[in-house]
């Protein structure tokens, strides 16, 4: 699948690996593509998240708040959940980082990241984005209409804490194609 | 402990949402905890067969789950 894609979109898969790496995540979650399209902000689905009413700093931080602080995965809400019935989240994670995860043999150190089942699912809605815009490729403005169609937890709420209408995304998409001309 | 701990905990006793939601966090953090102690026994050079017994799951199931961790 990845030959349909365009420089830019492979960019930002490879880019999504290396966050999670970065963030010590196990596998590359929707989070994480979702990171490595923000990072490139002269990007077109970037472009088409500020014409749809967000800002670049906001989106960052907005998606920077709501990722996960603890443990791969695990965010605030969950600890607070944890603590309910008596887990300390944080202490959980302060014992087990005590004993460094030192790998001793190299073979076990993986250079890249599995996608994440719903991930993948996000590649394959942006194929599916492509196919029904009739483009025979996929570029990040497709990457990022999959995002917002597979429907992330932590995608779905940065993108309306930072104001930006979902609504009309494929809209904006075409809108923004036709001005690129 | 923060606020929002405390609420939780106020909350747990009736509220099935944070009951569930801690269910939810404590199969993330089990996982979490697995794959931690699994890599950590293949670089102490534990067998698939060894990790396998201490979990009481088949080599092949941890195998197949963890192999390409």
């Amino acid at each position: 699948m990845l030959e349909r894609f365009t420089k830019r979109a492979r960019e930002v898969v490879e880019r999504a690996q290396s966050i999670a790496m970065e963030s010590r995540a196990s596998q590359v979650r929707p989070e994480h593509l979702f990171a490595a399209i923000l990072w490139d902000d002269q990007c077109l689905a970037v472009r088409v998240l500020v014409a749809q009413g967000g800002t670049t700093d906001r989106l960052h931080a907005e998606l920077d708040r709501r990722r996960a602080r603890y443990v791969d995965g695990l965010d605030e809400e969950d600890a607070a959940a944890l603590a309910s019935i008596g887990i300390d989240l944080e202490e959980v994670v302060r014992r087990l980082g005590d004993e460094p995860l030192q790998r001793k043999r190299s073979r076990f150190t993986r250079v890249s990241r599995r996608f994440s089942r719903p991930a993948k699912k996000v590649l394959e809605l942006s194929l599916r984005e492509a196919v029904s815009l009739r483009h025979n490729y996929i570029g990040t403005e497709h990457l990022l209409l999959g995002l917002v169609r597979q429907g992330d937890v932590i995608v779905r709420d940065t993108l309306v804490a930072a104001g930006v209408d979902t609504s009309t995304l494929r809209e904006g998409v075409q809108e923004a194609l036709r001005q690129a001309g | 402990m923060t606020t929002e701990s405390d609420l939780a905990t106020a909350a747990s006793a009736s509220d099935p949402r944070v009951g569930l939601r801690a269910v939810r966090a404590l199969r993330r953090l089990l996982e979490e905890l697995e794959r931690t102690q699994v890599r950590r026994a293949r670089a102490q050079g534990w067998s698939w067969a060894e990790i396998g017994d201490a979990l009481e799951v088949s080599r092949q199931a941890v195998h197949k789950k963890h192999g390409k961790d």
